[in-house]
């Protein structure tokens, strides 16, 4: 993001409880932002996806950590970025669910990633062993 | 999330109200396995007032999906919202159960 108009953050503990907090954020910050319905929804979801991932998975034997999330946004774009301190994810490699699968044999692995690459217009992972991780999504207001 | 259940005929309706998410989804998944453990695997879950699920409530209705006609019934939903019926697409559920206007018609599908 080139520039940024307007920045809004929250930081909770990387624990399931915090998801209402979640999406009571990303609620406040998308009508901040005056975004459209379907824009806010894609957000909320998406950082409900990676945040529930980093809580499910990116502390495992660890003592839960933090998630932050900076939600910005100027005319053309928003962008939210989800940082934490946990382990890192093979965030590209995730396995893609079969979707077309009969209903006895569908799994419900990979969903959850899925679904961010769906609603996304992009998305950056990156892990670093001082800084932590981060998650950066993207979604150009101009093509909703 | 709030879950309301009512009984008709061998057809066992939830009704569910709020939010579906990794936080609120094992409430819903104890509620069709209790029933499913009682026997009742014609089931009909009612979405009306379901705002919103991530891919956790696609796996409830998936799991709920697979017990249900194992054990001889179904699970067939109704009132799906639009954004929930957006995550349902997406993850190809709509192909694999029934979903119906409201929770009538779904309920009447178990007689026709």
């Amino acid at each position: 993001m080139t520039t940024i108009d307007n920045q809004l953050q929250l930081t909770r503990a990387a624990r399931l409880e915090s998801l209402t907090d979640i999406h009571a954020f990303m609620g406040r910050a998308s009508r901040q932002a005056n975004l459209s319905g379907e824009v806010a929804f894609a957000l909320r979801l998406s950082v409900d996806e990676i945040c529930t991932n980093i809580m499910t998975h990116g502390y495992n034997g660890k003592e839960p950590g933090w998630i932050q999330i900076i939600f910005q946004w100027n005319a053309q774009q928003v962008q939210v970025v989800i940082r934490d301190n946990g382990h890192s994810f093979a965030f590209h490699k995730t396995a893609q669910p079969q979707l077309h699968d009969s209903w006895d044999k569908r799994r419900v692995g990979g969903l959850g990633i899925f679904l961010v690459k769906k609603m996304m217009d992009e998305i950056a992972y990156h892990s670093d062993p001082l800084t932590g991780n981060s998650v950066t999504m993207t979604k150009w207001l101009n093509s909703s | 999330m709030k879950i309301r259940m009512k009984q008709y005929n061998d057809v066992t309706i939830l009704f569910a109200a709020g939010t579906l998410d990794a936080l609120t989804a094992p409430a819903l998944t104890k509620a069709f396995e209790e029933q499913i453990a009682a026997g009742h695997a014609r089931l009909v879950a009612d979405l009306k007032k379901v705002d919103y699920t991530s891919s956790a409530g696609v796996r409830v209705l998936i799991r709920a999906l697979q017990a249900s006609r194992r054990h001889g019934g179904d699970l067939r939903l109704s009132a799906v919202q639009p954004h929930v019926n957006t995550v349902l697409e997406l993850t190809g559920v709509t192909t694999i159960l029934k979903i119906y206007p409201n929770v009538v018609a779904a309920t009447a599908s178990y007689f026709n």
